[in-house]
């Protein structure tokens, strides 16, 4: 297709002739569009832990509107020097939680170990959904934390719920961590409620995000 | 540790005397396995140092004395190991 027609002067300054666009000015533009796409990821809401004993994420925005979440934790750190954070799930937001029958498989490898010396090992037994400050535990020394995403498959799903962990941090023994937790929970029952808690101890500080997934 | 309130959507809210005693008997629990925990990292760190060197013990392959007393010493790593303190401080041997 051949050009019709150049404005040299507009290409030149860059300009773009008002009548050819419906908001001239950027300040004008208030809203996309909305044949176009807003993205896939929603964040829903960030929590700040402040020597918390637990964070919840309720009904609320755990809805049958995402078929996938991802839980991200950063710069977490707990008050109990190598302790872990973990979560349970309600199927009643909040009314109980489950804290038996985790399925789950981990690796995880520490910078103190040599090449290819990668530690891992599963059960079906767990009390919690394991995150971050499995193997070596969360430090509470000066800069020392974790951090890491929890994503959450369908929890409205009639089939069995399954997460994947993936976090790192610099342990109580002060080396880097590298943590992938693989878990699943074999149940029909809907999930509609996340708590995330320390094994002992609070939550110091760290900042907690749940995202929607559009998929 | 003192516990005061817990985080729901981002609201604060106060934990009640029941849910103080749950967190704590949580907590009790969790110190009551506490060597049982570390016995389970050291080994876990342990199998994987022997797995690392596994190899060396193919059919196709001689194992040197080295790395049968490092294979051995990796084996009796938890021997005589009756506390936290000790399951914690364990030094592993240096691989040949």
């Amino acid at each position: 297709m051949a050009l019709s027609k150049i404005d040299a002067v507009n290409f030149l300054t860059g300009t773009i002739p008002s009548g050819n666009v419906a908001n001239a000015s950027l300040n004008a533009v208030t809203a996309l569009p909305a044949a176009i796409e807003t993205g896939s990821i929603v964040k829903l809401q960030t929590q700040t832990a402040s020597t918390s004993s637990s964070i919840t994420f309720s009904s609320t925005y755990i809805t049958t509107t995402y078929k996938k979440y991802y839980l991200d934790y950063t710069n977490v750190v707990i008050s109990s020097d190598g302790g872990n954070i973990a979560a349970t799930v309600s199927a009643n937001n909040g009314g109980a939680y489950t804290t038996s029958g985790y399925y789950y498989w981990r690796i995880f490898s520490n910078s103190a170990d040599g090449n290819n010396s990668i530690a891992s090992g599963g059960g079906t037994g767990n009390s919690s959904l394991l995150m971050v400050g499995t193997g070596v535990g969360l430090g509470t020394s000066t800069d020392e934390s974790g951090s890491g995403r929890m994503t959450i498959f369908d929890p409205f799903s009639a089939d069995s719920k399954l997460f994947i962990s993936e976090g790192l941090c610099i342990g109580n023994d002060g080396t880097l961590v590298q943590q992938y937790i693989y878990q699943g929970l074999v149940t029909s029952t809907t999930i509609n409620n996340i708590k995330i808690s320390p094994n002992t101890g609070t939550i110091v500080s760290g900042e907690f995000t749940l995202y929607g997934v559009t998929t | 540790m003192t516990h005061t309130h817990k985080l729901i959507d981002g609201v604060r809210i106060d934990l009640t005397a029941e849910e103080i005693v749950e967190i704590e008997a949580r907590e009790q629990a969790w110190e009551a396995g506490a060597f049982d925990r570390a016995m389970e990292d050291l080994r876990f760190k342990r199998n994987a140092k022997l797995a690392e060197t596994d190899f060396h013990g193919m059919s196709d392959r001689t194992m040197s004395a080295e790395m049968t007393t490092y294979r051995q010493e990796l084996r009796d790593l938890t021997n005589g190991v009756t506390t936290k303190e000790q399951a914690n401080a364990v030094v592993f041997p240096t691989k040949p």
